[in-house]
């Protein structure tokens, strides 16, 4: 029906797939946080690392390469194993944290503020959905810049080095898919839990920004007035620093591997439980 | 006809407090208006109806599909214009409206087309690639009337859709439900306090006071029966005038005055009453239908809670 003809008329064409709605919303969302330049930017940045790394890599196994360099061993460089993939999961976290400190905090506080939620959630779209297409939207940029690099490092030591050094090295597959997945989810609900809970960008991106920063001050204080080590179960980056250490050279310092987990499972239901109340289509005033 | 809404013994209760009372009843009209004053619970049955108040006891029916186990398929039915601003500012209404049409399920191609044509519908057409918070209350009540019909939903709630508006742009907004009630297989239920909107656009009124059922009352049928009440002013001698309408089968009786109130039996057509008063030597100097107005409907069934008009 042409434009011009002013009539309604009922929709009879096909629709799509109801299991596969919820990515409706992650296709919006990254026309809006893509039309930033300086998000784009900084974007392209966080490939930056893994790029470096895969350079190290490729120069351990070439000798022209060292030899132009003016380095005469292999052993002269910082060794391919644990440590050196535990290092580039730990700086991609940090830098995916960065990424959802810039787009989470606006995912659902603008819908809130916008009074959108009725619209979304009178259609055939549950919250559960809203919320799956909203992590979505973080889910994936996450993977794209921790779990895909990472693996893509691994890959390329493993081809180069052989089959021996991948069966060696397996805690190190388990570290920088176990871990990614871990990471992503717990600041992808993190971000929407504060951005539900706020209404307001500016006071979740702060809220996000003390979480890291000021439970690290924290835990330090925590530990420094008590001469004590069970402080650092309150600071999130000391929590990240103690898991990494655990997964990729099975020792690590600080409290008790399984503690740490327990909190970082912890603030995920806490988010959980703030979504659960905060995301409704109507808010019921007592 | 097959009821449109089924309520059940319908009750809610939100933070505690009981807001909609055990309401029972069947409507099937093509437009079906909740009247009642502020708090009478027309938004919460709206709510209720779209899935998204829990009912305490009984339930709901739309299209035969129950409102508990059935929502995702009954929310597919419908199209909602809610009461308050809701958008998303940041987008323009094409932006907008496409996004609500492809959660709807419409695939994108389908989705941009309808809503281009939604947009113009609701005459938008030359702003819809205007940002949505650069809009007027008049665009925005339009925008929002826009994104419950991309989808072409065979039952439209409208909560309080001329809210905020200047006289034209009410106008228009009553022009536009009028054509989409006219339009084949969509279906109307309009939520407002403003007796003027359901009475120029609903052919049923369910009237709410403190969220029980005050009255039902079925608009058409009421017009067509006022119009065989009739209230005459005359001037000569009305015996004989009182007479011939008898004798035609009007029941008639008079008021204080000298005025008479009559009502005409099935197939009398008005004119038959200035023959009569010609052959009897009977001026009639006033001649009025009686207009039980929705608001004395309404006011009625304020008063008087026993559900009868």
């Amino acid at each position: 029906m042409a434009v011009y003809d002013r009539h309604y008329r009922p929709y009879d064409g096909t629709l799509l797939p109801e299991r596969w709605r919820f990515l409706v919303i992650p296709r919006y969302a990254y026309k809006d946080v893509f039309a930033s330049r300086i998000f784009l930017g900084f974007y392209l940045l966080c490939f930056l690392p893994p790029i470096v790394g895969s350079l190290m890599i490729y120069l351990h196994h070439n000798l022209e390469a060292l030899q132009i360099m003016g380095i005469s061993s292999a052993a002269d460089l910082i060794e391919i194993g644990p440590r050196f993939f535990e290092w580039f999961t730990w700086c991609q976290s940090i830098l995916l944290y960065l990424v959802v400190l810039i787009v989470g905090p606006s995912l659902i506080s603008t819908d809130l503020a916008d009074n959108a939620l009725p619209l979304y959630l009178a259609r055939p779209f549950s919250r559960p959905e809203y919320l799956l297409g909203k992590f979505t939207v973080l889910g994936l940029l996450g993977a794209s810049i921790t779990l895909i690099p990472l693996s893509l490092m691994y890959l390329l030591q493993s081809s180069l080095e052989g089959g021996t050094w991948l069966a060696n090295n397996l805690a190190i597959l388990v570290g920088i898919t176990l871990w990614p997945i871990v990471w992503i989810a717990l600041t992808g609900l993190m971000a929407l839990a504060f951005s539900a809970w706020m209404r307001w960008r500016p006071v979740a991106t702060g809220l996000l920004v003390a979480v890291y920063l000021v439970s690290w001050g924290l835990s330090s204080i925590v530990n420094l007035l008590f001469h004590t080590r069970v402080g650092d179960l309150l600071g999130l980056p000391k929590l990240v620093v103690s898991i990494l250490s655990n997964i990729f050279r099975g020792g690590g310092e600080g409290p008790h591997v399984i503690f740490s987990w327990i909190v970082l499972l912890l603030i995920a239901l806490a988010c959980l439980l703030l979504l659960r109340s905060k995301v409704k289509a109507y808010e019921v005033i007592r | 006809m097959n009821p449109i809404i089924e309520l059940d013994s319908l009750s809610v209760d939100l933070a505690g407090r009981p807001i909609l009372k055990g309401l029972e009843l069947a409507l099937s009209g093509r437009s079906i208006g909740l009247l009642g004053p502020n708090g009478a619970g027309k938004t919460t049955l709206i709510h209720t109806l779209l899935g998204f108040h829990a009912a305490k006891t009984g339930t709901a029916r739309v299209f035969g599909l129950d409102i508990r186990r059935e929502t995702r398929k009954l929310r597919s039915l419908v199209g909602y214009m809610p009461e308050k601003d809701s958008f998303i500012a940041g987008m323009n209404a094409v932006r907008f409206v496409r996004l609500m049409a492809e959660l709807s399920g419409l695939p994108p191609r389908a989705a941009l087309e309808r809503t281009h044509e939604a947009l113009h519908y609701v005459g938008l057409g030359e702003a819809r690639y205007r940002v949505l918070k650069s809009y007027s209350q008049g665009m925005k009540q339009r925008v929002k009337l826009a994104q419950a019909l991309v989808h072409g939903p065979r039952l439209l709630f409208l909560d309080e859709p001329t809210n905020g508006l200047d006289p034209p742009s009410r106008q228009r907004m009553i022009e536009l439900i009028h054509e989409i009630k006219e339009t084949e297989g969509i279906h109307i239920v309009l939520s407002s306090h403003l007796l003027g909107d359901v009475e120029e656009t609903c052919d049923e009124v369910l009237v709410l006071r403190d969220g029980e059922l005050a009255t039902y009352c079925n608009l058409e049928e009421e017009r067509r029966s006022n119009k065989r009440f009739i209230e005459l002013e005359t001037r000569g001698s009305n015996g004989a005038f009182l007479d011939a309408l008898n004798t035609l089968g009007c029941e008639c009786a008079v008021l204080k005055g000298g005025k008479l109130k009559t009502v005409l039996p099935e197939g009398v057509e008005v004119r038959k009453l200035f023959e009569i008063a010609g052959q009897q030597q009977v001026q009639i100097r006033r001649l009025d239908f009686k207009r039980d107005s929705l608001q004395d409907i309404f006011l009625k069934a304020m008063g008087d809670h026993n559900g009868s008009l």
